[in-house]
């Protein structure tokens, strides 16, 4: 499985199939399961919040029930997880799909020397750092958390807009069990929004895994 | 407080990345290439372990460099022992690197700490190619490239000048040895034996336990290699006491016979001199452990037939 699992991500950034087994021995056939924060769960379960109920520092605070911008997951690590593993519990289908944009693979190589380079600074709540959007291997990539460390000269954020415009991208349906496994390197991942009457009804559940890829580079 | 390899070369980056936002003439120029320069000998001193950071005067700082907390700000050495540092980590920084950086690092102490304006008017051709040098094997002794550190239009104009200054000493070098190696040849027979005769005990006088005999590329004859301890290896017991090895990175050559002079590493590495050499030396283990004794303790008394 895992084979059938990296053949698929490497051709389209991610793999999409059904899967009841448990989530923990999926993810740990990757790499290393770590969590999305210090302290928290290696498991997260994903509800659509109101701001109020969210954690104070989290995109369900800055948008709520909204749309999530486009994003990696882990963009505040200092090494970027690899895999993100979201899978749907709950029982009806979700109309509020993930959309998956294949970023890096649409970068030309002048676009990605640019975000190669650039210096970023990245606020995670606790520390600062700098990096750059495209860190080696890695993709780092969260414009909630991260500002161009050189804000008069930067290019990188209009060949983001650009490249975001342009990308391959699919629109991922939630059903039961659908288990999506994410290039988290490559592949930034957004949330859409719903009309307020979908809102109402709306029962969306998602388990989370973040994955360490078992090779660390330091 | 960061002193991790990865956190210090992100910092060096940005501050060369505000160096190039300006022009070459631009005093801010040379200063934030400066600070650029103090990071990236940093990141590449913590690429051993960014314990070699700490100041070993007070263990906070040791223990905040292993990832411990520390109950007062850490401190780490001045920036004059991190380059010293790199002369032993890094192979390729040799003496004259450093002096070259720890210049600059006074220049800037005196742009920020005094009245004076050491960068007004400091044309970037009187260092900015020996910093990309120097910047060059700092970066990739953390891994990373020159397009990395600068962006690819910067880096490839800075090897453009890296590569302008290894071609001026090429130049230079060969000029060196055939100006000797003429004026050795155009000397009449009997000179030539008189100076070899010469040699010996100015050979004898010169030479010292970090230096070697090498073939002089001018004249063919004997000249001296002066060279410093890179590393001394574990001393070894042997039968004839205890051996140690000292590894030599040559830093000068002067022939006695012709008089050629090499003066630096770099001059050594384009005429291929440059070489490690190992010396050993035997010592008694008596001396070599600062053993004192009276031998006269271990005797009997002399032996008499009364």
């Amino acid at each position: 499985m895992k084979e059938a699992i990296q053949e698929a991500i490497g051709n389209d950034g991610w793999w999409i199939g059904k899967y009841t087994g448990p989530l923990m021995q999926l993810a740990q056939l990757l790499g290393e399961p770590v969590p999305a924060r210090i302290d928290g769960p290696l498991l997260d379960k994903l509800v659509v919040r109101q701001p109020s109920e969210a954690h104070r520092n989290s995109l369900s605070s800055r948008y709520g029930t909204g749309a999530f911008p486009l994003h990696t997951d882990g963009a505040h690590h200092a090494v970027v997880p690899k895999y993100v593993i979201l899978r749907m519990t709950s029982e009806r289908e979700s109309s509020r799909g993930t959309v998956l944009m294949d970023f890096r693979n649409s970068l030309d190589p002048h676009q990605a020397g640019v975000l190669s380079h650039e210096p970023w600074i990245v606020r995670t709540g606790r520390r600062a750092f700098l990096s750059s959007i495209l860190d080696g291997k890695s993709l780092r990539f969260d414009f909630d958390i991260m500002v161009p460390a050189l804000p008069g000269s930067a290019r990188a954020p209009g060949i983001v807009r650009a490249v975001a415009a342009s990308a391959r991208s699919t629109v991922l349906k939630w059903t039961q069990h659908l288990t999506v496994i994410i290039d988290n390197h490559r592949v930034v991942h957004g949330r859409e929004s719903v009309t307020p009457e979908l809102l109402e009804t709306e029962e969306r559940q998602l388990e989370r895994i973040l994955v360490r890829e078992d090779e660390l580079e330091i | 407080m960061s002193w991790k390899s990865e956190d210090l070369w992100q910092k060096a980056r940005l501050y060369f990345c505000r160096a190039y936002a300006v022009t070459r003439e631009d005093p801010l120029f040379p200063l934030w290439s400066s600070l650029a320069l103090e990071m990236l000998a940093r990141a590449s001193v913590a690429k051993i372990h960014p314990v070699l950071l700490a100041d070993p005067q007070q263990g906070e700082n040791i223990l905040h460099a292993c990832g411990f907390p520390s109950p007062t700000a850490p401190k780490s050495v001045p920036v004059k022992t991190v380059f010293h540092r790199l002369k032993v980590v890094l192979p390729g920084f040799t003496e004259d690197d450093f002096k070259f950086c720890t210049a600059l690092m006074e220049m800037r102490n005196a742009e920020l700490h005094s009245g004076d304006l050491p960068f007004d008017k400091y044309p970037a051709v009187k260092w900015f190619p020996q910093l990309c040098c120097v910047a060059k094997m700092l970066t990739e002794f953390c891994g990373k490239s020159l397009v990395d550190l600068l962006g690819a239009d910067e880096a490839r104009a800075a090897e453009e000048m890296i590569k302008g200054i290894k071609e001026k000493l090429h130049g230079e070098v060969a000029r060196m040895v055939k100006v000797s190696g003429d004026a050795y040849k155009a000397l009449p027979p009997e000179e030539k034996a008189a100076r070899a005769k010469e040699a010996i005990p100015r050979f004898i006088e010169a030479m010292d336990w970090k230096s070697k005999r090498c073939k002089c590329p001018s004249c063919g004859e004997s000249g001296i290699l002066h060279g410093e301890v890179v590393k001394t290896l574990e001393a070894k017991a042997t039968k004839d006491g205890i051996e140690e090895q000292s590894v030599i990175m040559p830093r000068s050559f002067k022939c006695i016979v012709c008089g050629l002079t090499l003066p630096t590493v770099q001059h050594l590495l384009i005429a291929n001199m440059a070489d490690h050499f190992t010396v050993g030396t035997i010592a008694d283990p008596k001396d070599y452990y600062g053993i004192e004794f009276d031998p006269s303790d271990y005797y009997e008394e002399d032996y008499g037939n009364d």
